[in-house]
């Protein structure tokens, strides 16, 4: 059970820190209310709009192109931590053709135009 | 033998076998095809959880099987994902519904 | 590692990608000619398959076996992938659309197929069987501005990936029973694993991968997918779906099933058998009131695939032999009934049975092979089918399990009355009043004497093919 303790003081240290720093923040500072101030941060771009809204579907091509370039890189870690134990030449040479792969498919959607915003 | 965290294997599998029920009940029940596909993902997700826990406890020198195994599983269920996806855009653009019980054209 | 033992594989692949960039770089209106590319590609994959060890050498790290069951898919496989081009090229630029994306995923998809087959690991066959079927939910939805095409590329990749997540769940248990991925070994360490007491779990897991490809080959109840995928699908996809994915379902069976989970104790066989008796019985019963064409084909091949599971059941090198046997007759018989389809949607004309009146008079040539191919499929003497199911009834009986035999006859009757309507309304229906002759191109010309040639061949010199099947059956372990 000791270490489900330990758990428990993680979950409780890490509820009280940022309650305690709020709200000792909040009791000794002024209060000057400000709709600037109540204005959610856009990396310092102006915020318009609602953030209900429904995204426009050009979001979604890009996501999917991303997400599945993005989970066919798992493939090189392994390859990378047993890449001193394999024959290097040919380790080497079947990474680049797995990348090349890759970049064809890359290649496919930027001249079909799917990586231009529409 | 339980693992280094101390937790048996009954319980990774309690929560595969979970995530699993969970993920087949949405699949089967729902008909937002979304929400079919998130069911999908999460039987898929199961399945994995499954494969690194035995990767764990099974023999030594097996256990990277599981965890290849894995590392497959995940890679395919993004492109599933993403074929399953781009299809639901085009029949939403088209039909302006992705409930499949109004997915009907052909019947018999 | 030896790559030179995948040549097939990686010939095909080449030659998707290769179109991938060719259809970039070369202009729409030249694009015809990408069909050369595809078929030369396929023709060069064969040849090397043709060259490969067949001794049952492994490969790749144990992950590939070369046995004469790998040869026998790797032919099955380029072959229906071949009819499909050949009947592709007219169907989908007549289509409007992209031809050379259509064949790179044809590529890709018989790429997958085969590397199921020649799988000795059950990670490479589960990748194998993934890139097979990715690629063909992206084929049955290739007409993007037909809504039915829309939606059974939609309802196929429901349906497709629910199975792979339950077959995968199943191989999951089989690891944790056994903590191995290759076959032969699953296979071994199930016979040590059973005394332990962990036969439950394992047959859990073997219970999963059969519901899994039981839905990747529509087999019922887990059929309900494949007449809307059939019905909605290009027609050459249609063909493909019915040829190369039911045959890569199959072959995932043989090599899981039979080989790898072949040590479980149980009566699973009796089970598979019930199985096989419940599919073909639906898919005829089901096929008879049907009004379009495709969609009782897609039935017609439910039934058959019952067919197939009866030699499966079987288990015995003669049931496994009729089986390959089987699905070559298959895939002549069913392509060449989906190419007189295509050819005549090509030419305007409706998918609907009562559309396919007077054909006797309009076009006497495509009539008379598709009444060759709908007796095959019937399995009328002089057939390739006939020749399939007289050995599938003679496995059945020789393996101890008649009533599979009494099952195949009995449906075999009942499937008469399906394929009797089509010859019926063709030849004696009158002609309609605006009926056009009906002109094919030479790929078209070229699939028809393909399918049929081997459709007779099987049927009156079924010796080669035997022999072949019944080679490939041996070695399975």
């Amino acid at each position: 059970m000791g270490k489900y303790l330990d758990i428990l003081v993680f979950v409780i240290g890490g509820i009280a820190f940022p309650v305690g720093v709020v709200t000792l923040g909040g009791s000794l500072r002024r209060s000057y209310p400000d709709p600037a101030k109540e204005a959610s941060y856009e990396s310092g771009e102006t915020p318009f709009g609602d953030a209900r809204i429904r995204f426009h579907i050009g979001y979604y091509i890009f996501a999917l192109i991303y997400l599945v370039f993005d989970v066919e890189a798992v493939f090189l870690y392994p390859w990378a931590v047993q890449y001193l134990h394999l024959s290097r030449g040919i380790a080497f040479g079947e990474i680049v053709v797995f990348v090349v792969m890759l970049l064809i498919g890359w290649f496919y959607a930027w001249r079909k135009k799917v990586l231009s915003w529409m | 033998m339980p693992g280094a965290s101390g937790v048996p294997l009954i319980g990774y599998l309690i929560v595969a076998a979970a995530m699993f029920c969970i993920g087949a009940f949405t699949a089967l029940r729902r008909t937002n095809a979304i929400m079919i596909l998130m069911g999908i993902e999460l039987m898929l997700n199961a399945v994995n959880v499954n494969l690194v826990a035995f990767s764990r406890f099974v023999p030594a020198g097996n256990g990277a099987r599981g965890q290849v195994f894995a590392l497959f599983v995940l890679a395919v269920a993004a492109a599933e994902a993403a074929v399953g996806l781009a299809m639901v855009i085009i029949v939403s653009r088209r039909r302006d519904t992705i409930d499949v019980d109004h997915i009907n054209l052909m019947r018999g | 590692m030896n790559f030179g033992t995948v040549w097939p594989e990686i010939i095909l692949a080449a030659v998707g990608m290769a179109l991938i960039l060719l259809d970039v770089i070369v202009p729409k209106q030249r694009q015809r000619a990408l069909g050369l590319v595809a078929v030369l590609g396929m023709v060069g994959s064969g040849v090397a398959a043709a060259f490969e060890p067949r001794n049952g050498a492994l490969a790749l790290g144990g992950m590939i076996i070369l046995d004469p069951l790998s040869l026998f898919f790797r032919l099955l496989f380029l072959a229906g992938a071949l009819l499909v081009t050949l009947f592709s090229v007219d169907y989908i630029r007549g289509k409007g659309r992209d031809l050379a994306e259509f064949l790179a995923l044809v590529c890709f998809a018989t790429t997958g197929a085969m590397i199921l087959a020649i799988s000795w690991n059950v990670v490479s066959l589960f990748v194998g069987l993934e890139l097979l079927s990715i690629s063909a939910y992206v084929l049955a939805g290739f007409l993007r501005d037909e809504p039915k095409s829309n939606e059974a590329g939609l309802k196929y990749f429901l349906n497709g990936a629910l199975a792979s997540s339950v077959l995968l769940f199943g191989l999951s248990l089989v690891y944790g029973v056994t903590g191995q991925t290759g076959i032969p070994e699953i296979a071994k360490a199930l016979v040590t694993a059973q005394t332990q007491g962990y036969s439950t779990v394992a047959l859990m897991g073997l219970g999963m991968v059969l519901v899994g490809l039981g839905f990747k080959i529509a087999a019922v109840p887990f059929h309900l997918w494949a007449p809307d995928a059939y019905e909605g699908s290009p027609t050459p996809i249609a063909g493909f779906l019915s040829v190369v994915a039911e045959g890569a379902g199959i072959a995932a069976i043989i090599r899981l099933v039979s080989v790898a989970m072949g040590p479980l104790e149980g009566s699973w066989g009796v089970w598979l058998g019930a199985l096989s008796i419940l599919t073909m019985t639906v898919g005829n019963v089901t096929a008879l009131w049907q009004k379009n064409i495709k969609r009782m084909l897609a039935y017609s091949s439910v039934a058959q695939v019952g067919y197939i599971l009866a030699g499966l059941a079987v288990g015995t090198t003669a049931g496994i032999g009729a089986v390959l046997f089987y699905l070559a007759a298959y895939l002549f018989m069913t392509m060449g009934a989906f190419t007189v389809i295509a050819s005549l949607s090509s030419a305007g004309q409706g998918n609907e049975i009562s559309d396919y009146a007077g054909l006797g008079v309009r076009s006497p040539i495509l009539a008379v092979l598709l009444t060759i191919f709908m007796a095959s499929l019937l399995g009328i003497p002089a057939t390739a089918g006939f020749m399939g199911k007289l050995s599938l009834i003679g496995a059945a009986v020789h393996g101890g399990m008649a009533w599979l035999a009494v099952g195949i006859a009995v449906n075999s009757a009942i499937s008469v009355a399906y394929y009797w309507l089509v010859a019926r309304t063709m030849w004696l229906d009158p002609v309609p009043e605006k009926a056009e002759p009906i002109r094919r191109s030479a790929e078209l010309g070229a699939a028809l004497v393909v399918t049929t040639v081997g459709t007779l061949f099987l049927g009156i010199l079924p010796q080669v093919v035997f022999f072949f099947a019944n080679w490939a059956s041996v070695g399975i372990r």
